[in-house]
């Protein structure tokens, strides 16, 4: 019996090995019901809430007039988030901008965390849908700079037990399975996690941000949380989207 | 009891006259079981989920769909059907709390 044990423990360990190699440890019924899940999928609904938010604060044209572009090349702009920007004199991501353009109509910021924001940011970045990313880090200095501490941000260990975003996402350990799920390859280049995010969340019912999941990535590496929004944060999106350039934008994503 | 958020979708976007479309309809709902505890208070949180949804396409029924507690939150309901003529697609669902709200989508046939 204890034998017999032993030899469906193998082969289920093997098999989750040979799973592990590919880049998704899904089945190809499991396949075929995410890809129907992602033809409804359920964040449309709260991006078109975005959108009635997007009117409420003079839809397209004003946010074009805003950033200075023009109607129709307001798409391969935003497509090029995050950016620096001489109003705010600083690198700031869609929300921070969408924060400075409520702040200058005379309203109330929604809160980087608050549902509204994701919901608004989410659709102004779904407005570049089918667009490339096209983020140019060699723009200013200020680019650079964001680049290169997105960069150390990413390699640093830190925390109580001495964890860099690299230690599970290296080339080295991919494809290897931590909590029930194979490591996503997202230290390369081609990495186009930019793209897909903010997407809905099977796991949290809920639509995030790239930020949002950077955070709850470092909760469960038991790593000091950095704030939305704050430099390191947005330098960190930065260096993701650099990675993620020549992907095509397709939101809202959807994820595990 | 605030609006929810939810949506009717048509595939394909642009349909004709007798042709058999899929219809689906989503809504954020947070299909609570009842037997739930609150991390924070420990106690359960109350059974709130949708029991009954109704399809009506210009006044008559295509589909009635009894729905448990076990559907996921935020649920998406699929159906097929025929197109006949421009009118109204409306989507009606109860839930366990006695609230009814219902979706319009205009429907509008091309040639």
């Amino acid at each position: 019996m204890r034998k017999g044990m032993r030899i469906v423990l193998c082969v289920a360990l093997l098999s989750s090995l040979t799973f592990a190699s590919e880049q998704f440890a899904m089945s190809d019924a499991d396949r075929a019901m995410y890809e129907e899940l992602l033809e409804n999928n359920p964040a449309d609904m709260l991006l078109a809430h975005g959108s009635e938010l997007l009117e409420e604060l003079g839809g397209e044209s004003a946010l074009a007039k805003y950033l200075g572009v023009s109607e129709d090349a307001l798409a391969p702009y935003l497509a090029g988030f995050p950016r620096y920007i001489v109003k705010f004199k600083m690198v700031v991501s869609i929300d921070q901008m969408l924060q400075g353009m409520m702040h200058d109509s005379g309203q109330k910021p929604y809160t980087l965390k608050s549902s509204e924001m994701v919901n608004l940011s989410s659709y102004v970045k779904s407005i570049a849908n089918d667009q490339q990313i096209n983020i140019d880090i060699n723009a200013n200095e200020y680019m650079k700079e964001a680049y290169a501490l997105g960069k150390v941000v990413f390699e640093t260990k830190r925390g109580a037990r001495g964890l860099s975003c690299l230690s599970c996402h290296n080339q080295s350990v991919i494809g290897s399975i931590l909590r029930t799920q194979p490591l996503p390859d997202i230290s390369a280049k081609g990495n186009a996690s930019a793209a897909t995010w903010p997407a809905y969340r099977m796991t949290k019912s809920a639509l995030a941000t790239l930020q949002k999941r950077f955070q709850g990535c470092m909760n469960n590496a038991l790593l000091a949380v950095i704030p939305l929004g704050s430099k390191e944060m947005t330098a960190l999106e930065v260096y993701f989207t650099e990675e993620a350039k020549g992907a095509t934008i397709a939101l809202p994503g959807l994820k595990r | 009891m605030a609006k929810r958020k939810s949506l009717i979708k048509i595939k394909p976007k642009s349909f004709t006259d007798g042709e058999v479309v899929k219809v689906s309809f989503m809504v954020m709902h947070p299909m609570e079981t009842g037997m739930r505890k609150d991390k924070k208070t420990k106690e359960l949180i109350p059974a709130e989920y949708i029991t009954k949804v109704v399809f009506e396409y210009n006044g008559k029924v295509i589909t009635t769909m009894k729905v448990w507690e076990s559907l996921s939150v935020n649920p998406v309901f699929t159906t097929y059907m025929k197109i006949d003529g421009a009118g109204v697609l409306k989507v009606i669902f109860t839930d366990s709390k006695g609230e009814v709200q219902e979706t319009i989508e205009k429907i509008k046939p091309k040639g």
